[in-house]
């Protein structure tokens, strides 16, 4: 099975490392292979709304750029989770440079997903979502919206079950453990 | 007392210029010219990679009294120039340069639910406190492919709704007061009342027909065929 890490967070920061190897332990027990992006790396362009994924070569995104190498591995992932600094309560431009191109992975037809109007997946949906949010300080109403941007994105992703975890940049290694574990049990994923 | 003189207007839309965005921006701009408030717009894509045009913005705020954020929705948030826009003004600032500011969203996408929008509102407003301007509320409105540029009367009877609420808008930006119970009244009643259901049909029969007449293949899997084969 196949878990993708898309990381909108610079290695720089100390807390990379910590989450890094927590998760490729933690994922890795599971079963899971994974697949970790530092979109901070990666030449990706903003998508203009073009429609060449929708209405002229569906499912196919038109820029070509470093994101051709991504799509495949999201197309193909049973867990997803994003990471990223929060910013003003939801991704940061790094990682949402790659998730504002999520749609050449949704096919342009509609269904009702969860009462609301939604693309159906192109591809098999993620079983799992996970999205994981870096706070640089206390702040309740940006915990809030990241939770609530990471639900959204659970449903528009069809993901069968989803978490979201919040750490702090200074969080030492035991904490981020014990939050990281608190969001793979609410998914299942460990008892 | 007319509070307001200058308003900084950010869009968000990608598409180029003629777009969703401009055309409620345009609306605006026009109401606010006629109570002699100026309305000066930028796109984000076209400022964002450009750290002069970042700072000729920020030269422009400096002087007015109001910044407007006029985007669709990119997956549940603001789309990415936008929002690298807004984290960048906001590295290049204190809170002492927004002071006294006050913040308007106007967020839309084709979605009929209120909550396929109320992230990218939130965002927004996190933004005007995070930067210790004040909030006037933020306003959502579905079906917005439709204008597809146009100018909204142009449009005709599905933007009534939107153009009262815009109308309204235009008069708290000119007051300085926050979004009115007519303006919410307004959006509540900009998207017809068509059940789920009906409007999925709809919009299907549009793609697969166009579809049909362009010979493409709306369900490809161009980047892999099944799991399995990966």
């Amino acid at each position: 099975m196949k878990a993708l890490v898309l990381s909108g967070l610079e290695s720089k920061n100390d807390i990379y490392a910590k989450v890094k190897d927590i998760l490729e332990v933690e994922i890795g027990n599971q079963s899971y292979e994974m697949d970790w992006i530092d979109l901070t790396e990666k030449e990706i362009e903003y998508c203009n709304g073009c429609s060449h994924c929708s209405n002229i070569k569906p499912g196919l995104c038109a820029k070509n750029d470093d994101m051709q190498e991504i799509f495949p591995l999201m197309a193909n992932s049973e867990f997803l989770i994003f990471l990223s600094p929060i910013s003003f309560g939801g991704f940061n431009s790094e990682l949402k440079k790659a998730v504002d191109r999520y749609s050449a992975l949704g096919l342009p037809t509609y269904t009702i997903h969860r009462g609301e109007l939604h693309h159906p997946p192109r591809y098999e949906n993620p079983e799992l979502f996970m999205s994981i949010g870096i706070l640089e300080k206390e702040n309740e109403k940006f915990q809030e919206t990241f939770k609530l941007v990471s639900s959204r994105i659970a449903i528009s992703c069809f993901a069968e079950r989803e978490a979201t975890v919040l750490l702090k940049k200074e969080q030492n290694h035991d904490s981020i453990l014990t939050e990281l574990k608190r969001g793979l049990l609410e998914m299942g994923l460990i008892s | 007392m007319n509070g307001v003189k200058k308003v900084i207007a950010l869009t968000g839309s990608t598409r180029g210029l003629k777009t969703a965005s401009d055309s409620m921006i345009n609306y605006l701009a026009e109401k606010l010219e006629g109570e002699n408030i100026n309305l000066k717009k930028f796109r984000a894509y076209q400022v964002f990679k450009e750290e002069k045009q970042i700072e000729s913005i920020l030269g422009e705020l400096e002087d007015s009294e109001l910044i407007l954020i006029c985007s669709p929705v990119y997956v549940h948030s603001l789309p990415y120039p936008l929002i690298s826009l807004m984290e960048q003004m906001a590295e290049k600032t204190g809170r002492e340069f927004w002071k006294g500011k006050k913040m308007v969203a106007i967020i839309h996408n084709g979605y009929p639910e209120d909550i396929q929008r109320k992230a990218a509102i939130t965002i927004c407003e996190n933004f005007a406190h995070e930067m210790g301007m004040e909030w006037l509320g933020g306003i959502g409105f579905g079906g917005s492919p439709i204008i597809d540029g146009r100018p909204l009367e142009e449009v005709g009877g599905f933007t009534k709704w939107m153009r009262k609420a815009l109308d309204d808008i235009s008069k708290s930006i000119k007051t300085g007061k926050g979004i009115s119970e007519e303006a919410r009244r307004c959006e509540k009643k900009h998207f017809p009342s068509i059940p789920l259901w009906i409007l999925k049909i709809m919009l299907n029969l549009r793609l697969k027909s166009n579809a049909r007449k362009n010979e493409i293949d709306l369900y490809a899997r161009p980047y892999v065929k099944d799991r399995e084969e990966f």
